[in-house]
């Protein structure tokens, strides 16, 4: 029979989360935070990071220049002044990759290998690796405020937001509320004691956990919990609810970061869809001064709360679109894309990689970034290894033999 | 940077007091057992067998069974969704052999059906929150139901299957569906005759028939796989045959590496339809995918937004694989004409049994199937196929199995312990309360536009395709929100019908531990014994700790109702109420 101390006061040796140890990683890159900005669908990289009007292949707007600032080149369009703002703004710090392959064509299947470089269902995205190299840093490593996320074994550092104020009023109780059953939530007093009790049970099967599974298990419970509770002190602070448009969700990311919560937010471009099977050039024009129209308040509010020079934002899409306009005037699904990577530790100005003469993309000399047809072809992963390096990670832990992008950084 | 950190901290520590969590092998073994009598598993050897052990299994020697009680639990939680009765704990207490009985009864259960539709949900991944065709365009209100109710269709077939023993092979060869009130409301269905009149709810479902003359495929003709499923001209069905691949034959296009080969020029038409036909790289994919898409051009739409377009079967545009990809359907090399065609040669494939016991097998144990099950796979196949492809026989099989049945172990190929998913939690929950989180009509376990689905650890079927295995801070908020709802529901319940209590038995809400210690102390034995399946001592550990809980809770505004609300609250947030 356990005694009473072992069936609920063990915790005390455990419990709790240690905010105050350092962090597991070191190194250049270890306090480089991250947000994620995925547009799902499919974007087309003509219209913006990919400048191929010598390219007969490809249908580029017509209205539409090249722009160049040092090394960085993209696509220029009267419609579109918040790109060109936001490059005039930001170029010094911002990586333009070009070519990337996605070698898929289906949307969740290249979410996936955007997010994760592999095709594996169990792996692992980007963000959670970062976030979970940092567990005990932050309260919530890695927050979801909308769209993917493949955590594969990493589940316990996401955290999802939900999309209509779900976790605002899981925190505050007010979720009870909604029920259509007449039910009503304990006071903020037996609240307090509930929890600490939970805690306490929580912690003494951690503490009489016989296996190590078992043990695991009730360690994640455990951190669970933890989390569960700075959460709750944050209510107030933070606008959970708030992040239901895409300008919100910028708006709560920058909160996380800067209450040092989240070392990674992923956020979902919301307003419009990028899957342009028809009327390309409408929507793609739309949706991209629009995103940079939010990409420039990002940097603001980044810079205004002191994160630019921590903060590395990166901007992707699952996967690009075919370069010649299809008969309804849309482009369809094309495995080769871009993204855009903005912040410190990359040598910015700069756009890398590129298109052949059938759009498919080119090879680079990883080491340089500069095209070369004997180099490597450039995948998600390796976009993925560059990243995680940014992040202070030992990318060869994660994914060995993938190499990274080291032209790009400093 | 200003942080909120430092400020936070008093909130999330928990004072050590110097003592270092032991190793594995120094905890007493008995510091994990209380007195359940039900110690003793079915083969006779001690369920502690072990327990104290280093906790690793040798090579060849596997762990202890699981103990009957919490093997009675795991199963009736599994096959029914909710906790066993305190009359079948009693019976297993009695005899440890009982429990096979009652599994058998488990799986005779109405509920067993429901069990089905969440368990294959992470396979038929069909559960959306919503599509592109909505209740309005039909004139019908209610939106969350429309939805909930396309995403089932697949799920009920095979729910109907399962429970009424029919082959697995009318999984695609049956020439009915499942429809309820709100889909017959909407599509060209007719229910069967012969169904019986307590049948006829609203949110019942029952055998139907499509009547817009589509071919006879069991869910390869069903409205929802192909609005969940939905295909464009460029894509030319190829996402609904690796759909149908992935579910039915475990066989994942999109699991296999692609190398684009740089000397074809994906921008003419010509060259990639060749390559798709001689390429090495492509053809390892194309040559059985091109066909096996080309079956699907009857559920084909122009305007796939368009109710008017998306309702009905279109036998007039089957050939349009001939304007574009001029292939025509097969199945792996064996020509077809119909969908009618392709469920018979499913069904004729040996990847498709093979495949429903891996899923079976998977989805019941929580985890990947690997190389490592093979011999398992193997005589669970054998007893598949013994049993003519009925599902009952071989989740029975899997159940058995004794890598189902384990008790404690470190070796991964034992499902000793878990975790309750938001359907489980809602089941038993609303069992043992009678409370069901629904908001505005939405089930709030099961959606997550306005619910809490993925934030339970659930799948919302697009971005989110696997279940959580571990405990998540969304999960745990979700779990405390709903224990207390539940449990102040389930309390006024009781107290209010005393004459139906199903847990407050032992109290009528006026009682305090002071004024009648044996009644409360009673019922806290029976909380302890309905949800964990432990008798715990009057004078022990859990009772004295549950009583302090609850004077403390008491002390509050001096009501017996609402300690004992928070009380069960927190008895369903221990741990060994979410792992099973």
């Amino acid at each position: 029979m356990p005694t009473r101390r072992q069936f609920l006061y063990g915790c005390s040796a455990l419990g709790g989360l240690s905010l105050a140890r350092p962090a597991l990683a070191s190194g250049a890159g270890a306090d480089t935070k991250f947000i994620f900005v995925v547009n799902y669908g499919g974007w087309d990289p003509t219209r913006v990071f990919a400048s191929e009007f010598n390219n007969p292949q490809v249908d580029m707007e017509r209205a539409a220049g090249e722009g160049s600032i040092g090394d960085l080149v993209f696509v220029e369009h009267a419609d579109r002044p918040n790109v060109s703002g936001f490059f005039q703004r930001h170029a010094d710090r911002s990586v333009i990759l070009n070519g990337l392959l996605v070698p898929s064509v289906a949307h969740e299947n290249c979410l996936h290998l955007a997010m994760t470089g592999t095709s594996v269902s169990t792996a692992p995205d980007w963000p959670a690796i970062i976030a979970s190299r940092d567990i005990d840093r932050y309260a919530l490593p890695h927050l979801v405020v909308d769209g993917p996320s493949f955590p594969g074994d990493l589940g316990g550092v996401v955290t999802r937001t939900g999309s209509s104020g779900q976790l605002e009023a899981l925190l505050s109780g007010d979720i009870i509320d909604w029920s259509d059953l007449a039910t009503q939530a304990p006071g903020t007093r037996a609240e307090d004691i509930l929890d600490r009790y939970v805690s306490q049970r929580v912690g003494a099967e951690v503490f009489n956990a016989d296996y190590a599974r078992q043990r695991a298990l009730n360690e994640a419970y455990q951190s669970a919990m933890d989390r569960s509770m700075t959460l709750k002190g944050l209510l107030g602070v933070v606008d959970w609810g708030g992040g239901t448009s895409f300008p919100e969700q910028l708006s709560l990311a920058v909160d996380a970061l800067n209450l040092g919560i989240s070392r990674c937010v992923t956020v979902a471009y919301s307003s419009y869809s990028w899957d342009t099977h028809t009327n390309n050039d409408t929507d793609q024009s739309r949706n991209f001064e629009d995103l940079f129209s939010s990409l420039i308040d990002l940097m603001d509010r980044l810079e205004a709360a002191d994160l630019a020079d921590d903060t590395v934002v990166v901007v992707l899409s699952e996967m690009g679109r075919t370069p010649q306009l299809n008969a309804t005037d849309g482009k369809d699904h094309w495995p080769y894309s871009s993204a855009l990577v903005v912040g410190p530790g990359l040598l910015g100005g700069r756009t890398v990689g590129g298109f052949d003469s059938y759009y498919y993309g080119r090879r680079l000399d990883l080491g340089t970034g500069d095209l070369d047809d004997d180099g490597r072809d450039l995948g998600t992963d390796i976009m993925g290894a560059t990243l995680l390096r940014l992040a202070g990670l030992d990318s060869e832990a994660f994914l060995p033999g993938v190499g990274v992008l080291e032209g790009i950084l400093k | 940077m200003v942080t909120l950190l430092a400020s936070l901290l008093p909130l999330l520590a928990c004072a050590p007091e110097g003592k270092a969590p032991p190793s594995t092998a120094s905890v007493d073994a008995t510091s994990e057992t209380s007195e359940t009598p039900g110690d003793t598993p079915t083969d006779g050897t001690s369920a502690t067998d072990g327990e104290g052990s280093t906790g690793t299994t040798g090579e060849a020697e596997p762990p202890p069974a699981m103990d009957p009680i919490r093997l009675l639990f795991r199963t009736s939680l599994d096959l029914r969704g909710v906790r066993p009765s305190l009359e079948e704990i009693e019976a297993v207490e009695a005899d440890p052999a009982a429990i096979e009985g009652l599994i058998d009864g488990f799986l005779l259960d109405p509920r067993f059906g429901e069990r089905v539709v969440s368990l294959y949900s992470e396979i038929y991944l069909t559960r959306l929150d919503s599509y592109y065709v909505k209740a309005s365009d039909y004139d019908l209100g209610d939106e969350p139901v429309f939805a909930a109710s396309v995403g089932q269709e697949p799920l009920r077939i095979l729910a109907h299957i399962a429970e009424n023993d029919l082959p697995y092979t009318d999984i695609v060869t049956a020439d009915w569906t499942m429809a309820d009130q709100t889909l017959a409301d909407a599509w060209a269905l007719d229910f069967l005759e012969g169904d019986s009149a307590e049948d006829s709810a609203a949110d019942s479902w029952r055998q139907a028939r499509y009547t817009d003359g589509r071919p006879s495929a069991g869910v390869l003709t069903t409205n929802s796989m192909w609005w969940r499923y939905m295909s464009t001209a460029s894509n030319g069905n190829r996402g609904r045959a690796n759909a149908v691949s992935r579910i039915l034959l475990c066989s994942d296009f999109l699991q296999r590496p692609v190398e684009f080969d740089r000397d074809v020029n994906l921008l003419d038409e010509d060259a990639v339809n060749e390559a798709l036909k001689t390429n090495a790289g492509c053809v390892s994919c194309h040559y059985a995918l091109e066909p096996l898409a080309s079956y699907f051009w009857g559920f084909y739409y122009f305007d796939y937004d368009s109710f008017l377009d998306t309702t009905d079967y279109h036998p007039e545009r089957e050939r349009l694989w001939e304007d574009y990809s001029a292939i025509a359907p097969g199945y792996f090399g064996e020509p077809g004409y119909s969908l009618t065609d392709l469920g018979r040669q499913l069904a004729g494939d040996a990847r498709f049994p093979q495949c429903a016991v891996e899923q079976a097998y998977g989805l019941l144990l929580q985890r990947d199937v690997t190389l490592d099950d093979t011999d398992r796979l193997n005589d669970l196949r054998g007893a598949f196929l013994d049993a003519e492809l009925r599902m009952r026989p071989l989740i029975r099989a899997v159940v058995d199995a004794p890598e189902y049945r384990a008790g404690p172990t470190d070796d991964e190929r034992y499902a000793a312990w878990k975790l309750s998913g938001p359907d489980l939690l809602g089941s038993q929950l609303e069992d043992l309360t009678g409370f069901r989180f629904t908001s505005d009509g939405y089930d709030m376990l099961s959606t997550d536009t306005v619910g809490l689905r993925i934030l339970a650890g659930g799948v919302d079927g697009r971005y989110v395709a696997a279940p959580a295995r571990a405990p998540t801070a969304t999960m745990v908020l979700v779990l405390e929100r709903l224990a207390e709802a539940a449990a102040e529901y389930g309390v006024q319940r009781d107290r209010e019908n005393p004459d139906e209590a199903r847990l407050f038995t032992e109290v009528d809400f006026t009682e305090t531990p002071d004024t009648d210690p044996e009644a409360v102390t009673a019922q806290v034995q029976r909380l302890h014994l309905l949800l964990f399946g432990e008798r715990v001592a009057a004078d022990g550990p859990e009772v004295e700790a549950n009583l302090a809980l609850w004077q403390e809770l008491y002390a509050i505004d001096r009501s017996p109702a609402s300690a004992w609300s928070g009380l069960l609250s927190a008895l369903i947030r221990d741990p060994r109420f979410l792992f099973y």
